[in-house]
């Protein structure tokens, strides 16, 4: 017996050309069960909620009292709670996904061999750099739009002085360097927790992989929670920050 | 590249999960945070016009009651008087019917005070002739028997003299 680990998903099947991987796959499944969710949700919301309205309402607002917090006013905070919460809230329920126990287990043949039919769909780092790449574009978006094309260009290229250039050359690189943090720590967190579990489970699988599968379950709400706040962060940063520049 | 392999980066991937969470962001957005944060707005609405409406409520419950107060001491009031106002026409009314009474009363008293005086009198001439008449008949008898024209002229003199005192 050996243990295969693979930094990409595994290929399950091809479409055409483009192969679909398990991490892919279950995104899919996960969507569609999340859709027929809303579907429902909407369909039972009432004035006196039930049990399941009420955990929904509640959630709702504690995260926009956060997020209003955290940016400063409610305007904004309408904008970019949709954005923040869905991060957040499809980052959190992917991660638990992987805790229904069993799924470590099944494996399937392929044309490439046989692979697991199972994968975080988080462990996909593919999946991670789109949302990375969607939070740190529209941060870029809020910053030009607050602070109009060539305040915002003027930020990373000054030419005032040697130390403004050098500065806004170390900016630029901070821009860049958000997508590589903030991509990584959340895949690296998730694909890490995967990789250690299946270690554990292939080193002693009884009792073994539970203190990993605790740490496991923190890490899922805390990364999904991180990278959500992370992104309203750079986004009310982006927003504020020209503000300040420009009363000064 | 490598590493982009390694981790198993494709375009089309890619594209396919934007588009997945593009969709996953409008429905929820759509159809549980719009609708839900909308019924947590009226429901705080809701709650606001029941508490107002509480208050409005309680508020008008206390002027009914000053009101049905100052009703029933206004009542109280207008009683009295009327109660008043009452007792002292039936005062007057008594009185002026004990005065009437009196009044009557004298009326009739002094026409019977006149009715009896009148009486008397006429009893009076009455016993006065009869008695002149008697006294008369008697001395004309006793007269008529001792008695000279002379001396008859002198007594009847004398006695006229004396009625007439």
């Amino acid at each position: 017996m050996k243990l295969d680990i693979s930094l990409a998903p595994e290929t399950l099947f091809y479409i055409g050309s483009v192969a679909i991987s398990n991490s892919f796959f279950w995104l899919l499944v996960l969507t569609f069960f999340i859709l027929v969710g809303v579907f429902f949700l909407n369909r039972s919301l009432k004035m006196r909620p039930g049990k399941v309205q009420n955990v929904f309402e509640m959630l709702l607002a504690g995260a926009f009292d956060f997020v209003e917090t955290t940016v400063g006013s409610k305007s904004l905070a309408q904008k970019t709670f949709p954005l923040v919460f869905t991060l957040f809230f499809f980052i959190l329920v992917s991660n638990l996904i992987t805790f229904i126990p069993g799924q470590a287990a099944v494996t399937i043949e392929t044309a490439g061999g046989v692979v697991p039919l199972f994968r975080a769909i988080i462990a996909d780092y593919s999946l991670v750099f789109m949302m990375t790449m969607l939070s740190v574009l529209i941060t870029q978006i809020v910053a030009i739009y607050v602070a109009g094309p060539f305040r915002y260009l003027g930020r990373f290229l000054n030419f005032t002085s040697p130390l403004n250039f050098f500065l806004g050359l170390m900016d630029l690189i901070g821009e860049v360097a958000k997508v590589m943090s903030l991509s990584f720590r959340l895949f690296g967190n998730i694909f890490a927790g995967e990789v250690l579990g299946a270690v554990m489970l292939f080193l002693f699988p009884f009792f073994l992989p539970l203190p990993f599968a605790f740490l496991g379950l923190l890490t899922a709400v805390v990364q999904a929670f991180v990278f959500a706040v992370l992104t309203l962060v750079f986004i009310s940063m982006a927003a504020t920050v020209s503000e300040e520049s420009e009363a000064a | 590249m490598g590493l982009i392999e390694a981790l198993g980066l494709d375009g089309r991937i890619l594209l396919a999960q934007f588009l997945n969470f593009a969709v996953l962001l409008f429905v929820l957005w759509r159809f549980a945070y719009k609708p839900i944060f909308k019924i947590l707005e009226e429901r705080r609405l809701k709650i606001d016009q029941g508490l107002d409406d509480a208050d409005a409520a309680a508020k008008s419950l206390l002027l009914t009651e000053e009101e049905n107060k100052q009703l029933l001491i206004k009542a109280r009031q207008e009683a009295s008087l009327i109660i008043e106002a009452a007792q002292q026409q039936a005062d007057e009314r008594q009185r002026e019917v004990v005065a009437k009474a009196e009044t009557e009363i004298n009326v009739i008293t002094e026409k019977e005070r006149a009715k009896i005086v009148a009486e008397k009198e006429k009893m009076m001439s009455q016993l006065k002739g009869e008695v002149s008449a008697l006294v008369l008949a008697g001395l004309q008898q006793f007269l008529s028997e001792n008695m000279t024209d002379k001396r008859d002229q002198e007594v009847i003199s004398k006695i006229v003299t004396n009625l007439e005192k």
